[in-house]
């Protein structure tokens, strides 16, 4: 089952909206966040989560979901990391 | 004004993270710190959020808040730091339609067979037509004449919402307070409060002579004041403040014992009720409300209890 599961770790300059704008990408692709850590030093905004893919097997869906998020990330600013859980 | 915590719990699904920090950020809330899990099957988020440079009312984003965690078919809860951190002694709890399934006086008018005209006194005084005082008085004196056995049938039909057993176990394990106020009627409070161990029971007394009902009631919880008195009442004998008091109920009598508490949980609430509620819970389920009122560190604890 951990092969539909992806960590992702998003780190920047703390602003309003980078959980907003990270997340709808996430459900929009029916992503479900099972775990969620975020939290802001010093300015700067730390998150991880763990979500839960329904269908995810295929490398193309992955890399569409890397897609997204870089561009998402590129907007707002963040770097984004990807890993899927069965490859940790 | 320092910073609000929005508590979200319910059963899980794609989006809770999204449609509440999407209300955030669309009225410059910064979330600062978030935690959220799967635990025992629901999903659990808490949210520290900096509201200092927030563009609309801060009431305004609470019900905006609220409405997404209904919505979303979650429980939902916003409070102020301060209150948040308070650790809570003290669960008082409405009775029908919180801590059981059932609106007692209804039924009472359906054994009397004047169900129809008690309705009507209920509705004018939940429209705000008729004092609750007025509504009670009146819809206790069409009772008048039915037997004590009808009122003793009724009490052994009574059913507990889901959980509630547990949830009151959990309570008094966790060392809580925990009290009955009711508009309705002690006969079905004082059984209750018994099943469940609950221990104090403030409620209003059917007046009974030789077995049958007068029509007349004893008592003082005849409005949302006196609902508020009693708990105040209860919160001074045990020498804690109404800060550290929770109060769960559902109905327009609630309002002031759910603004004036710690943390006002509205139980499938009525319309008037979400408004002046901190947290809003829809689930059948009573458990969740232990999740609420927690607190701190307390809540994610509590929460792996609700696995077992």
């Amino acid at each position: 089952m951990e092969k539909d599961k992806v960590v992702v770790v998003v780190v920047g300059k703390d602003k309003p909206g980078l959980i907003a704008g990270v997340t709808s990408i996430i459900s929009g692709l029916n992503g479900n966040i099972e775990d969620m850590d975020q939290v802001v030093l010093q300015e700067v905004f730390i998150m991880s989560l763990i979500v839960k893919f329904l269908n995810l097997e295929t490398t193309e869906k992955i890399e569409k979901l890397v897609n997204m998020l870089n561009k998402e990330g590129e907007k707002l600013g963040l770097k984004i990391h990807v890993y899927p859980l069965n490859k940790l | 004004m320092g910073n609000i915590i929005v508590t979200s719990i319910g059963r899980d699904r794609p989006g809770i993270v999204a449609g509440i920090s999407n209300i955030l950020y669309r009225h410059n809330a910064n979330i600062l710190k978030t935690r959220a899990s799967i635990l025992g099957g629901l999903f659990v988020m808490v949210m520290v959020v900096d509201i200092s440079k927030v563009n609309i009312k801060l009431e305004d984003l609470i019900s905006k808040l609220k409405e997404k965690g209904v919505e979303l078919g979650s429980g939902i809860s916003v409070e102020d730091e301060k209150t948040y951190r308070k650790k809570k002694k003290l669960v008082a709890f409405d009775l029908d339609g919180t801590l059981i399934q059932m609106e007692t006086l209804d039924e009472l008018a359906k054994a009397a067979g004047v169900y129809e005209e008690v309705k009507k006194i209920t509705k004018m005084a939940m429209e705000g037509k008729m004092s609750f005082k007025e509504a009670l008085a009146r819809r206790v004196k069409l009772l008048k004449n039915l037997p004590v056995e009808e009122v003793e049938k009724l009490k052994r039909r009574i059913e507990f919402t889901p959980g509630v057993q547990d949830l009151v176990k959990e309570l008094k394990k966790a060392g809580f307070v925990t009290a009955i106020i009711t508009g309705g009627f002690d006969v079905f409070a004082k059984h209750v409060a018994e099943k469940l161990g609950i221990e104090y029971v403030y409620a209003n007394r059917l007046i009974v002579r030789k077995g049958v009902l007068t029509g007349e009631f004893k008592g003082e919880i005849v409005s949302a004041q006196s609902k508020l008195k009693a708990l105040t009442e209860i919160a001074k004998k045990e020498g804690i403040s109404l800060s550290e008091c929770v109060a769960v109920g559902d109905g327009a009598n609630d309002v002031f014992i759910l603004k004036s508490s710690g943390l006002g949980i509205g139980y499938k609430p009525k319309t008037v009720v979400k408004r002046h509620a901190k947290a809003l819970i829809n689930s059948e389920d009573l458990r969740t409300i232990m999740a609420f009122i927690g607190g701190g560190q307390i809540r994610k604890d509590v929460i792996k209890k609700l696995k077992e």
